[in-house]
């Protein structure tokens, strides 16, 4: 089951449009020149199979979405109609496929599955590689496969299975080689990463680990030195021990020595005389002093009682005095408050006659001074509270009347000066004339009047105009005398006319309305003919030049390859061999001349030839000298044979060069022809181009306007047609004006008329200037009527003010009468004014309060007075009794401090007695205990005499002699009990008693250097006591390390784990390796013995294209270096690789390979369900004489039998040569370009040489 | 009375050929595999209420030195100590030049036999007899029963001795000595250490048996292990009752592929095979060795071997076990369609030709064994010189092999 393409057709693609070609089922030869599309051909198919790729190509005259390519075919029709009138043609029907952007579709438009499989950039590329081949493609492929690439080596090179093998072989090489490698670089193979992980935590788990044994040595070393340590500990206790008692020998020392001689001291005492105990001594000291002090202190009161008798005697007392001391202490404190009230009392008195002459002089302006009092009088001018109350409102009314009459008298004055200001107004308007003129102005200004239709028709006009002008402008208007501009008149611009009052329809403007007129637009049917034209003979002139182009880059590279053959050497031509053969010839007739027989001159010409070769050069020197002139002709025969010879064997030799140069020749001949029909080809294009510019210019230039690009023409055309409606425009607002005029006159005359009788004319003025003087008129009448209002109103409002003054004058009298029947009923002076009032009212009442409060001062100043004539008489009493009449003759009554002062002494005094008289009695007291307190002490004595008389003899100094004894002996006992504290204190652990028996003898240097002694001996065990218990404390603490360490067995578990896992991947590595070995081993042996089964069928092919002169194609018996290497073996047997083969064979050997190729690649295609797809090879043959041609063609029909084959070729001679093998092909013919169709498809056509 | 016979504590020893096992709370339990049994051990004295505990030697494992190692073990006498438990410790060959065992004081309780001659510890309040001598020397050759004491009349009298009875394969030759000696010194038990199965070797009235190593630590030391339970009485015979006292119990799995359609299938099988274990050795975890063998179509798939580890792991671990190792022994259907039977043949014929050749494959493994061969072998994990083991691998690649050129074709 296979898919052919029957009928290609490019309905849309590249510049192609609609265009088709019919393939045969089997091998079709598409036979075309270069250059004519081929490529697009090419790419359509490629499309067509496998889908338009991203970006889309061959876009260029159509749109990416336009693009389609579609294609009868012959195939397994199990989807889509079969195409109409050929449905009978069996199993395998025909359908139309169509593949355009969207995807593939059938003739109804349903997408469908591609009949060759799934498309797609990969699919592509396979089939362009696998089944679509240049003859480049070919080669470069050919070379690759030879060398052991290229996408075909694994196929050839690889036997039967071996291809799996392979496959299995580069796994397993991933596999092993991930696990290990022998290169010691390698260090992330898995076996050396495991191995490296196991050896961190091997290390890890040793310096983990505490060796017992180094624990045991420990705890015996710890042992050994605690012993050691206990032992050292006594030792040391011993020694300070000595230590201590050897310092306390040299402390007590002293202390020692001191006791011995206060005991010696006291020994002598005792045996001096008796001595009073410690008691009887405490006891006769105690009574001494008492005595002594209890005999003192008598004799000191008995002084002290007598001092104070005297001082009492001294003493005076007056005792009346003291009676009235009391009554003259309260006078004085009083003194004071009574000299101060007697003060207030004259201010009092002062303050009273004051306000006395002030109420006086107030009443000295009411009341006459008639004689009577004051108080009387001003009784007389006293106003009863409510009648003043009466008189203070009115008088208030009364102030408020006066005040309001004048601000009421003051707005009326005002008033009237406004008044009399607005009334000045000037002459009025006549109201009827100037409402006729008013009339006359609405009637020309209403909508519809002649005048107002005149002004709009004018403005319609002027736009039109301006349009117009605009649009002419535009179109690059020149005016049918060329000049520019819209107005050939003078430029009469109608709006400026206008507003200098002219007529609007004045008749000068007629002439530039009418030269506007005459414009006219070309036809637009021959515009783009034109245009189309021109356009067409640009794209035909750029088509040429690129094809001129194309063609001397081909010329260029064609002579290029010419000289690439010629510089290797001229081919020994036919000449060359003319000539060798003439020089030979004319050698023999030469030597034939020459005389001789023949026998002889071949003899002596191989006797010489002998010659001449065993002397070599010299043989040459001799034709002229000794070997004479027969031999120098035989000699020169040789040489000319050999040439000959040589000639002809380099002829033989280069022959192939010889047709590569005679085609080389050919092509460069063919494409120097090529590049100058291309010149021709574009001269005649720009003929063409220049030819419908001028028709292009032509049709503008009459018409007046500038010679547009062709792209700007549609809008020249439409301006010069937007010119000729504005002036259409402007025609008819002309008749309109022309109609209207004679009423519009009318109307103007009547409004003057209507502003003369006014008083406003304005002779012969335009209409405008009078609907102005109107306007002005009618303003001017509106501001008359605004004063004459305003001054109506003014007036109205002083009339208003005028009555206001009256009645607030009317007021004020009312008031003025109400205010003197009140006085008058007062009794008060009618003359009197409301303020006169207020000052009479205020004196009044002043006059008032200073009577009354003199009264209440002159009382208060007569009680004082009392009160202080009182305490004078009481102080002049008792002055008289007591004190002495004053020599200076001062009053008694002053004399107050004098008697206070006596009475205070005279109580000083008493005081003082008392106290004395307490004294005596105290120091009579004290004097009568301290006679007993000594009577007693005396007792004491007197017992302890008795008693040391009873128990010692009676010694010198008695009681004395022996209490100072006693004194004496008490106190060396306290030095000999404070000298035995000290000795005990420095000394505790010595015995005292030896001590202080030593201490004469005892010298104090010996003690301090055994001191010495026992101090180093000490402090030298002691550092050896604290080195050892360094050491111990360092020994335990490493002890308690190593016992408490642990995690060694988890970090040693985890180390074999890693070591398994190196166990693990080694043994796979292992397994792999040997699997390895074993199989690329045997596989090598294998694909020795056993060929691909694709090099043996394209050795076949081989044998067939080259006639058997090469029968296959192998790797070599001996490979080299390189590994996969391909040689082709000659039928005589030799083997010749690729580089040694001449090109045509090379190709042939490529071919073969390829088609084989392409066989296995169908039948992999067929084995997975596709249908064969078509194969392509362009111009594949090229380098294939005619006889391997054919036989290749031969071999392609063959292959076409289960396949579509297109060989794409441009020489003609091929299909020729295709004929005479009699196998079934057909041909389709690149043609010349088909007929134009239509003008917009021109450029297209042009461009298109394939024909059907 | 009731005592508790163990031996071969190998305290400290790793259990061997686990890799990967992670951090898992599983994983940590297997690292201290041989002190939790240890810990089971004085457990199960406490709780069967034994009148003493008999240590028939091997406490410590090879060159093993870490003193927590010691001080573990002390600290699990100390328990039994506090619990009122006599101890009776013989060296066994591994102890007697451990330096932890010089290095340690045993608590009170705890007596250890002389190396010197056979020593009896009488316990009058118990009524127990034991009699025995621990090595003095890593290789004790000679048989030491004939100098053991006569037994102490009316009392239990229990032997001890760290002994390969006549000669077992699997282990050193130590102390030699025949059941007869054994039962010929008339003691009501004689309890032996050494050999790491449970093994009663005297079965008449004097019973003498191996208590077996308390933890299996490699795929030899597969099933139960523990200790012995004996109870018995002056003059009568014995009664042995064994106590599984292991935390992690060592399994083969053998899985068969012949009808086994693909992989999954198989992992199912291994899958279910290893959850069958898991559940009888519950609650201890099981470590397993996966040996596949047979013939069948799942063979070429097997022979990704990254993949079906990660798949076999995964299973194992959801059965809450973990794999030593997956032995892959599978083989291709005769009938798979082969690369091409002449290269088939050839390979075949190749690897046969090698595995009888294992100069050839040791040279192959040499670069190996020069990099980590010494530390395997030590470990007795891979012995890289081992011509059996080479040759055995270079089987195992061909089956491989072929498996893989059959699964490649189809």
């Amino acid at each position: 089951m296979t898919a052919r393409l029957r009928t290609l057709v490019l309905e849309r693609y590249g510049a192609y449009e609609g265009r088709s070609l019919e393939l045969g089922a089997g091998l079709t030869l598409v036979a075309g020149p270069n250059e004519a599309g081929k490529t697009t051909l090419l790419d359509a198919l490629s499309d067509l199979l496998w889908g338009m790729p991203r970006p889309v190509q061959h876009a260029y005259a159509f749109s990416p979405a336009r693009l389609a390519v579609s294609a009868r075919v012959e195939g397994p029709a199990d989807e889509g109609p079969a195409v109409e009138g050929t449905s009978g043609q069996g199993a395998a029907g025909e359908r139309i496929l169509r593949r355009t952007t969207r995807g593939l579709h059938d003739a109804e438009d349903r997408s469908v599955d591609a009949p060759w499989g799934t498309g797609g950039a990969e699919a592509r590329k396979r089939w362009r590689e696998g089944f679509g081949l240049g003859h480049e493609q070919l080669r470069a492929g050919g070379r690759r496969l030879c060398a052991g690439g290229g996408d075909l080596a694994e196929l050839v090179f690889t036997a039967r299975s071996g291809r799996d093998a392979r496959a299995l072989i580069a796994a397993l090489d991933v596999e092993a080689d991930a696990l290990y490698k022998e290169h010691r670089g390698s260090k992330s193979v898995q076996v050396r990463a495991a191995f490296a992980r196991f050896t961190e935590a091997e290390q890890a788990a040793a310096d983990r680990t505490s060796r017992a044994g180094e624990v045991t040595a420990i705890a015996d070393e710890i042992a050994r030195l605690e012993r050691r340590a206990a032992e050292l500990a006594r030792t040391r206790r011993t020694a300070a021990d000595d230590a201590d008692r050897a310092r306390q020998a040299v402390r007590a020392r002293e202390p020692a020595r001191e006791l011995a001689g206060l005991r010696a001291e006291r020994a002598a005492l005792c045996a001096a005389g008796a001595a009073l105990g410690a008691d009887s001594l405490a006891e006769y000291t105690r009574a001494t002093a008492d005595r002594e002090t209890a005999e003192r202190q008598r004799d000191e009161h008995r002084e002290r009682a007598e001092e104070l008798r005297a001082r009492r005697a001294e003493l005076d007392l007056d005792e009346a005095l003291l009676a009235d001391a009391t009554r003259i202490r309260e006078l004085e404190s009083a003194a004071e408050a009574r000299r101060s009230d007697a003060e207030r009392a004259a201010r009092l008195r002062a303050d009273a006659a004051e306000l006395h002459r002030r109420a006086e002089t107030a009443l000295a302006g009411l009341v006459a001074e008639d004689g009577r009092s004051a108080d009387e009088r001003l009784a007389a001018v006293h106003l009863p509270a409510d009648r003043a109350r009466d008189l203070d409102a009115i008088a208030r009314r009364l102030h408020d009347a006066v005040v309001e009459a004048e601000r009421a008298e003051r707005l009326h004055a005002d008033a009237l000066a406004e008044v009399r200001e607005a009334a000045d107004v000037p002459g009025g308007l006549d109201p009827e004339r100037v409402g006729r003129v008013a009339e006359v102005r609405r009637a020309i200004e209403a909508e519809g009047s002649a005048a107002a239709l005149c002004r709009a028709a004018v403005v319609e006009r002027d736009a039109a105009l301006a349009r117009r002008s605009e649009a002419l402008a535009a179109a690059g208007y020149r005016g049918p005398g060329g000049a520019a501009g819209t107005g050939g008149s003078g430029g009469a611009d109608p709006t400026a006319a206008d507003r200098a009052g002219a007529d609007p329809t004045g008749a000068d403007r007629d002439g530039a309305d009418r030269a506007g007129a005459a414009v006219l637009a070309p036809p637009m049917r021959e515009v783009r003919s034109l245009r189309s034209a021109v356009r067409s003979a640009e794209q035909d002139l750029r088509s040429a030049e690129r094809a001129a182009a194309d063609a001397a880059e081909r010329e260029y590279r064609a002579r290029s390859a010419r000289d690439g053959v010629a510089a290797r050497g001229r081919p020994v031509g036919p000449e060359a061999l003319a000539a060798a053969r003439a020089e030979r010839d004319t050698a023999v007739r030469e030597l034939f001349a020459a005389g001789g027989t023949g026998t002889a001159g071949t003899t002596g010409t191989t006797g010489t030839t002998g010659t001449a070769g065993t002397t070599g050069t010299a043989g040459t020197a001799g034709t002229t000298g000794t070997t004479g002139p027969a031999a120098a002709r035989a000699a020169r025969v040789a040489a000319a044979v050999a040439a000959a010879d040589r000639v002809a064997d380099d002829m033989i030799a280069s022959a192939d060069r010889v047709a590569e140069l005679a085609h080389r020749e050919a092509e460069l001949e063919a494409a120097t022809a090529e590049a100058a029909e291309a010149a021709d080809a574009v001269e005649a294009a720009r003929a063409r181009g220049t030819e419908a510019g001028t028709a292009w210019a032509t049709l503008w230039r009459s018409h007046g306007v500038a010679v547009p690009d062709p792209d700007d023409a549609d809008g020249v055309v439409a301006a010069l047609a937007e010119a000729a409606r504005a002036q259409d425009e402007v025609d008819r607002a002309d008749e309109r004006l022309a109609r209207l005029r004679d009423q519009a006159d009318e109307q103007e005359r009547a409004l003057a008329a209507a502003l003369a009788a006014a008083g406003r004319p304005r002779d012969g003025a335009p209409l405008d200037v009078l609907l102005v003087a109107a306007d002005d008129l009618a303003t001017e009448a509106e501001h008359a009527r605004d004063r004459r209002v305003l001054l109506q109103r003014l007036r109205s409002e002083a009339e208003r003010a005028g009555g206001a003054a009256d009645a607030a004058r009317h007021e004020r009298e009312l008031a003025r009468s109400q205010w003197r029947f009140a006085l008058r009923g007062a009794g008060l002076p009618t003359d009197l004014g409301p303020s006169g009032w207020d000052t009479r009212r205020d004196t009044v009442a002043d006059a008032q309060q200073a009577g009354a409060t003199a009264r209440q001062d002159d009382a208060e100043a007569k009680r004082l007075e009392r009160t202080v004539h009182a305490h004078r008489r009481a102080v002049t009493a008792l002055v008289e009794r007591h004190l002495d009449r004053a020599p200076t003759g001062t009053a008694s009554a002053d004399r107050l401090g004098e008697l206070a002062d006596r009475v205070r002494e005279v109580t000083k005094g008493a005081v003082s007695a008392g106290h004395l008289d307490d004294g005596i009695v105290a120091a009579e007291d004290a004097a009568t205990r301290a006679a007993r307190d000594a009577g007693a002490a005396g007792a004491v004595l007197d017992r302890l005499a008795v008693e040391l008389a009873l128990t010692e003899a009676m010694e010198p100094g008695g009681l004395a002699a022996a209490a100072e004894r006693g004194a004496a002996v008490a106190d060396l006992d306290d030095r000999i009990a404070e000298q035995a504290r000290l000795l005990a204190a420095a000394a505790p652990d010595l015995d005292p008693d030896e001590l202080v028996a030593a201490a004469p003898e005892t010298e104090p240097g010996a003690l301090a250097e055994a001191l010495d002694r026992a101090e180093a001996y000490e402090s030298e065990l002691g550092a050896e006591q604290d080195a050892l218990r360094e050491q111990l404390g360092e020994l335990r603490a490493r002890r308690r390390e190593l016992e408490e360490a642990e995690g060694a067995a988890e970090l040693h578990a985890r180390a074999q784990e890693e070591l398994a896992g190196v166990a693990e991947a080694a043994e796979r590595y292992l397994v792999l390796h040997l699997q390895r070995e074993i199989l690329r081993r045997e596989l090598e042996a294998y694909e020795r013995s056993h060929a691909s089964p694709l090099l043996v069928r394209a050795g076949a092919l081989l044998e067939r294209l080259t006639g058997g002169r090469f029968v296959a194609l192998r790797p070599p018996a001996e490979p080299g270096a390189g590994g996969r290497t391909l040689v082709a073996v000659r039928g005589d047997g030799e083997e010749l690789p690729p580089e040694k083969l001449s090109e045509g064979t090379a190709d042939q050997v490529h071919l073969a390979l390829r088609l084989a190729g392409i066989e296995a690649l169908q039948a992999d295609r067929t084995a997975s369900g596709l249908p064969p797809v078509p194969v392509v090879l362009d111009d594949v043959l090229m380098t294939f004489d005619d006889e391997r041609a054919p036989a290749a063609i031969r071999v392609l029909a063959e292959l076409a039998g289960s396949q579509q084959v297109l060989l794409f070729t441009h020489h003609e001679h091929l299909v020729t040569l295709a004929r005479d093998t009699g196998v079934e092909f057909t041909v389709a013919e690149l043609g010349p370009p088909a007929a134009v169709e239509s003008v917009l498809d021109a450029e297209a056509a042009r461009a298109t040489p394939l024909a059907g | 009375m009731r005592l508790v016979h163990a031996a071969d504590l190998h305290l400290d020893s790793p259990l061997r050929g686990l890799s990967r096992l992670g951090d898992s709370d599983l994983a940590g339990t297997l690292r201290a595999a041989t002190r939790r049994a240890c810990e089971n051990l004085v457990d199960a004295v406490v709780d069967h209420r034994a009148d003493a505990l008999l240590l028939a030697g091997d406490v410590y494992d090879g060159d093993w030195k870490d003193y927590a190692t010691g001080a573990f073990f002390v600290r699990q006498l100390s328990r039994l100590h506090d619990e009122g438990v006599p101890v009776f410790l013989i060296n066994g060959n591994h102890d007697a030049e451990s330096e932890i065992t010089r290095s340690l004081r045993l608590p009170p309780n705890t007596h250890r036999l002389s190396v010197e001659a056979p020593e009896t510890v009488v316990l009058d309040d118990l009524g127990l007899a034991v009699h025995g001598q621990g090595f003095a020397r890593r290789a004790v050759l000679e048989n030491l029963v004939p100098a053991y004491p006569d037994r102490v009349p009316g009392l239990v009298n229990a032997g001890m001795l760290h002994t390969s009875v006549q000669g077992d394969d699997r282990h050193d030759t130590y102390a030699p000595c025949r059941p007869d000696d054994l039962s010929g010194c008339g003691y009501e038990y004689f309890a032996l250490g050494h050999v790491h199965e449970q093994q009663l070797v005297c079965d008449g009235l004097h019973r003498a048996a191996f208590a077996g190593n308390l933890q299996g630590r490699h795929p030899q030391e597969r099933g139960a292990k523990g200790a012995l339970l004996v109870d018995v009485e002056p003059g009568q015979r014995a009664e042995l009752t064994p106590v599984e006292l292991d935390v992690a119990r060592w399994e083969l799995v053998e899985v068969d592929i012949g009808g086994l359609a693909d992989a999954d299938e198989v992992f199912d099988a291994v899958t279910a095979a290893v959850r069958e274990r898991s559940a009888a050795a519950a609650p201890r975890a099981v470590v397993a060795q996966v040996t596949l063998h047979g013939s069948g179509p799942a063979a070429a798939a097997l022979t990704e071997t990254d993949r079906v580890r990660t798949e076999l792991e995964l299973a194992a671990e959801n059965a809450g076990a973990v794999l030593e190792k997956i032995r892959n022994r599978t083989r291709p259907p005769a009938d798979a369609q082969a690369v091409d039977p002449e290269l088939t043949a050839a390979v075949s014929a190749a690897a046969t030709g090698l595995a009888g050749d294992p100069e050839r494959i040791r040279e192959l493994a040499a670069p190996l064994e020069r990099e980590v061969g010494r530390r395997l072998r030590e470990a007795g994990l891979l012995d890289l010189r081992d011509g059996e083991r080479l040759a055995a691998l270079a089987h195992q690649a061909e089956q491989q092999l072929l498996a893989r050129m059959a699964g490649e074709r189809s």
